[in-house]
């Protein structure tokens, strides 16, 4: 019986998790949300999901098998990569922009660096820049939710006719140059409240989110200081816009459930990757997604700046950390 | 000391004369058989005496809490006496890192005392001993108290107990509130939540204050000592037993009668588990001391010491449930270990530094400052051996210090 | 046509051109000045020193690197001979580059591993469940039964930058044909296990142990350890007993009948050669150590 004792330092106890474990309530937490998309995109919500998780896993088991290393699908990022890329790109996307955007996503955002753990930006925020950058027309086109019969004629765009439309932001980026009618920015809340709304796959719906972001609070997975930080700054440079000039700039609250501001706050930004260390740091980098997402919202070129903007502060997060270094408890020795 | 050398149960077996040291006594009565290398817990193999017990001289010692009682007066010993007393009986901190207790409350000019704590906190999961002296002992505990102030010179005392041991701090309350010339000592909750009982995180709770990194309490003027210390301290003083026995917790799901026992330093780990009904099937790692910091024992022929509190015994489920197939996985930068470290630390850093060998950039780091608690490995997702890799790089660093002997 | 198309260009681009002249002898001016007034005067001979360096910046010397090490040598020709890797030869060359004489150098200095116990010959306790390296296994006592012998986690492998080391059934076991002698190894060894050793000859006879316990337990704790018998030391005085653990005085060891016949009466065959041509040890006399109940 002695024999099948063993040794090792301590601690000889741990806690029941595993990056697994955290992927897997990543997946969890995004299910309300892949329903809200199914229900308004039907078929092609279907497509695209499977289409994009079904890639990111070929690609990194490929790219194992190339490097000689072991398979490392199970720890499940991959598929939590390509349900939030499918989730960030506009519901028309066809299936091949699709596989290449997954591809790069993985291959270059992720594996090149070496496998989850060691790359720099979030690999969905990879992939779909790439597909911006590649297919601008395709990753702009919104197609009107089936579920909605266009009672907001004053976002219907043009060009593409009745299945498309406007995604309110891309609307507000006009209202700057005209005027911001009150009667839209509430028909506007309310719809995107549920997601009745032209935008991309999963951002539409802000309650399915929030449902699943609670979850992730509650199961204490990701670190709700990044959130709090991203929508805080971010409403705060809203409200003052808004409060400067009302006519201009839509109110800070539509800001907050439109576009994608919540996906990016709760399931984006936390990624542990490529967040900052530190809750200090954390802060930082939140509050710093939070004011670039304004930014490019109000001031650039682009309606929407999740993007770019967890992007950005990806880049920015080795500095962060090495600015934001910790102190002891007991004081640095010595000085 | 010598082979077939007639050893009295209380008769010193070793000593040395450095000053951080203390004396080992014999808990038996009995014949020396050999004096050779053995197991320690901590020291691997050391020199040993092996006493073989005298069948005839089988009187077991039992606890001497029912001499102490509320009446208990401590004016009658001098501070010299106290502290003679203590460095007899060899009494170091029963809490686990056993430090001469003698250096500790010894007046100290220059590193005057006011503060003296007592750490009724357990020092980890799953262990009770302390527990059980707080109920059993009481009166003893406060007597060892009212001693260990009055040696080093402090003007107030905090006994500093667990929120989870309601029953304790009543007791202690009590009994406090029943004897005279206690209204300089006072009993604090403190929040249940490990590593409560580590000496800076419980300075930290009680006081709101922080011993400097690297250095040690009474260099802000505190002694802290555990409630088994003092109960030690007050049988040494008064009945000038020396220091032979301890309560030990055996614990974990692959013992068959876990409990708190009152056994004699030098006893065999294996006998203790046989005593206690034996290991289960199940057995998979026996821990002296608690799961977090305890050391895995691999030889069961290892004695109890005098800073063994408890016998933890595990099953492979207890230690795996958590390990997602016992594998590695990279870093995942979530940091969870810098939100639980006590000490405000970086874990990850320091480990993958040491792990690549940059024991600078680990230096960088604090990583002396390291409490090795443990905290970090539990919480590890990725199930890095943080801390384990932080105790490596500890000794490299030591190891570089000294030169290799030719 | 053609010419009038060449005068319009010139008349474009006359002033970038002019402009880009006057840029470039700015800088040229500027990059001048600095290069007189910042010049770093390089000894031309401490970049010979470090081309005669084999730059694998082993350490063996003691300086960081092959760079650090033909600086200092170069000021200070007393640390001649100090690279290992390089032996004799580089010494020479440096010797040559900086004009200065050099004494004989006596043997080669190499690890020998005083352990001989591979993982069938060692009884465990408990199965090892850390991190995977000698630090760290060493840290948790009685990881192997035996407290002094070889763990086979490799501490020396990873710092060995010639691949001179090699764990074989566990057991670190030196390949002298690679091995230059820098004595990272030994320095790494946490138990102290790899002695620096004069090689007089090309295979050095050693006792291929460290166990110090009574020679009961060592028969419990390994099967080729040494028990402190004084079989040896009988036959051959280079051979001294100790605390129950046979030490050979290497600087005394010559090739003699009195060492072999000491080697082959040795019950746990714990005497063996070690250097490039060593014979394969014998078998050791005793059983393989029976699991502990």
């Amino acid at each position: 019986m002695l024999s099948k004792i063993t040794v090792s330092p301590g601690p000889h106890i741990s806690e029941p998790h595993s990056t697994r474990s955290i992927m897997g309530d990543v997946i969890i937490a995004l299910v309300p949300a892949m329903f809200a998309a199914i229900i308004y995109f039907r078929i092609r919500a279907f497509v695209l999901i499977g289409v994009c998780v079904g890639t990111c896993v070929a690609s990194e088991w490929l790219c194992n098998l190339i490097r000689k290393k072991p398979n490392s699908l199970d720890d499940l990022s991959a598929v939590v990569t390509g349900i939030i890329l499918a989730f960030s790109v506009p519901p028309a996307l066809p299936w091949w922009a699709a596989v290449i955007g997954s591809a790069f996503a993985v291959i270059i955002g992720k594996m090149v660096f070496g496998g989850l753990g060691a790359n720099i930006f979030n690999p969905a925020m990879v992939g779909r820049a790439f597909l911006t950058a590649s297919f601008g027309m395709l990753m702009t086109t919104w197609t009107v939710p089936v579920t909605l019969d266009t009672t907001m004629p004053e976002i219907a765009a043009t060009g593409r006719g009745a299945i498309t439309q406007a995604t309110p932001l891309a609307w507000s980026k006009q209202a700057i140059k005209k005027k911001v009618d009150t009667k839209v920015v509430a028909a506007q809340l309310d719809a995107s409240l549920i997601g009745q709304i032209g935008g991309c796959l999963g951002e539409t719906s802000s309650i399915a989110l929030l449902i699943g972001a609670l979850y992730l609070v509650l199961k204490r997975t990701i670190n709700v200081n990044i959130p709090l930080a991203v929508l805080g700054s971010a409403f705060v440079v809203a409200a003052m816009c808004h409060l400067i000039n009302p006519n201009a700039y839509i109110p800070p609250w539509l800001h907050l459930t439109t576009g994608g501001m919540l996906i990016g706050a709760f399931f984006i930004a936390t990624d542990p990757v490529t967040m900052p260390l530190s809750t200090r740091g954390m802060w930082l980098f939140g509050t710093g997604v939070g004011a670039l997402i304004m930014l490019i919202r109000i001031v650039g070129e682009y309606p929407e700046g999740v993007m770019y903007a967890i992007l950005i502060m990806n880049a920015v997060t080795p500095l962060i950390d090495r600015f934001c270094k910790l102190t002891p408890a007991g004081g640095v020795p010595n000085a | 000391m010598a082979k077939k050398d007639n050893v009295r149960a209380g008769q010193v077996v070793g000593d040395v004369d450095a000053f951080v040291s203390a004396p080992v006594h014999s808990p038996v009565s009995g014949t020396v058989k050999d004096i050779a290398l053995r197991s320690h817990p901590v020291l691997g193999r050391t020199m040993a005496v092996i006493i073989d017990t005298d069948p005839a001289d089988a009187t077991e010692k039992s606890p001497c809490a029912g001499q102490f009682g509320a009446d208990f007066d401590h004016s009658a010993y001098s501070v010299e006496q106290i502290c003679e007393a203590v460095r007899q009986a060899g009494i170091v901190g029963m809490g686990g890192a056993g430090f001469p207790t003698r250096v500790k409350i010894e007046p100290n000019p220059r590193l005057p005392k006011r503060t003296l704590i007592i750490n009724g906190c357990e020092c980890e999961p799953f262990i009770t001993c302390d527990y059980r002296i707080m109920l059993e002992w009481t009166y003893q505990i406060i007597a060892g108290v009212k001693l260990a102030c009055k040696a080093s010179g402090c003007s107030r005392v905090v006994i500093g107990i667990e929120d989870n041991k309601p029953a304790a701090i009543e007791t202690m309350c009590k009994a406090l509130e029943a004897c005279r010339g206690c209204e300089h000592i006072e009993v604090a909750p403190v929040q249940t939540k490990y590593p409560q009982g580590g000496e800076r995180q419980l300075i930290n709770s009680l006081l709101k204050r922080t011993v400097p990194t690297g250095g040690i309490p009474p260099m802000i003027g505190i002694c802290v000592l555990n409630v088994a210390t003092c109960a030690a301290i007050a049988e040494a003083v008064v009945t000038g037993a020396p220091l032979t026995h301890r309560v030990v917790t055996v614990t974990g799901e692959a013992i068959s009668k876990p409990g708190n026992y009152y056994v004699p330093v030098g006893m065999q780990v294996a006998d203790l588990i046989d005593h206690a009904g034996g290991l289960t099937e199940t057995a998979a790692k026996v821990i002296l001391g608690g799961p977090m910091m305890g050391l895995a024992i691999a030889d069961l022929s290892t004695p109890i010491t005098k800073t063994s509190g408890a016998v933890t015994v595990l099953t492979k489920e207890a230690i795996y449930k958590a390990k997602y197939e016992k594998r590695q996985t990279p870093c995942i930068r979530c940091g969870r270990c810098l939100d639980v470290c006590p000490e405000n630390l970086n874990p990850t850093k320091i480990a993958h530094a040491v792990k690549n060998n940059l024991l600078d950039v680990a230096a960088d780091y604090y990583m002396s400052a390291c409490i090795e608690c443990g905290c970090c490995s539990y919480v590890c997702p990725a199930n890095i051996e943080l801390t384990g890799y932080i105790k490596t790089g500890k000794l490299l660093v030591a190891r570089a210090k000294q030169k290799v002997p030719e | 046509m053609v010419l009038a198309n060449i005068v319009q260009l010139w008349q474009d681009a006359w002033p970038a051109g002019l402009t880009m002249l006057a840029l470039g002898t700015g800088f040229a001016v500027v990059l001048l000045i600095a290069s007189i007034k910042l010049k770093v005067t390089v000894d031309p001979k401490i970049e010979q020193v470090h081309q005669a360096l084999p730059g694998v910046d082993c350490g063996a010397c003691g300086f960081a690197g092959c760079a650090a090490y033909a600086k200092a040598v170069s000021a200070d020709p007393e640390l001649l001979g100090k690279c290992a890797p390089g032996g004799a030869e580089t010494a020479g060359k440096i010797a040559q580059i900086l004009n200065i004489q050099i004494s004989s150098s006596g043997g080669l200095v190499r690890p020998i591993v005083h352990c001989r116990a591979h993982t069938d010959d060692k009884q465990f306790y408990a199965e090892y469940d850390g991190i995977m390296t000698c630090t760290a296994a060493n840290a948790q006592p009685n990881v192997q039964a035996c407290n002094f012998g070889c763990l086979g986690y490799g501490d020396c492998i990873r710092v060995c930058k010639f691949d001179a080391l090699h764990i074989i059934d566990g057991l670190a076991t030196v390949d002298y044909e690679k091995c230059t002698g820098c004595g990272a190894c030994a320095k790494a060894c946490p138990r102290n296990l790899i002695e620096m050793v004069g090689f007089a000859q090309e295979n050095m006879m050693t006792v291929a142990c460290r166990n110090r316990e009574n020679p009961k337990t060592t028969r419990q704790m390994c099967r080729v350890g040494c028990i402190g018998c004084k079989m040896c030391e009988k036959q051959s005085d280079i051979f001294k007993i100790e605390d129950n653990l046979a030490r050979l005085d290497y600087e005394r060891y010559q090739p003699s009948e009195q060492a072999e016949t000491a080697m082959s009466k040795c019950p746990t065959g714990v005497i063996v050669y070690r250097g490039k041509s060593a014979p394969t040890p014998r078998k050791s006399a005793q059983k393989p150590v029976a699991a502990k109940e």
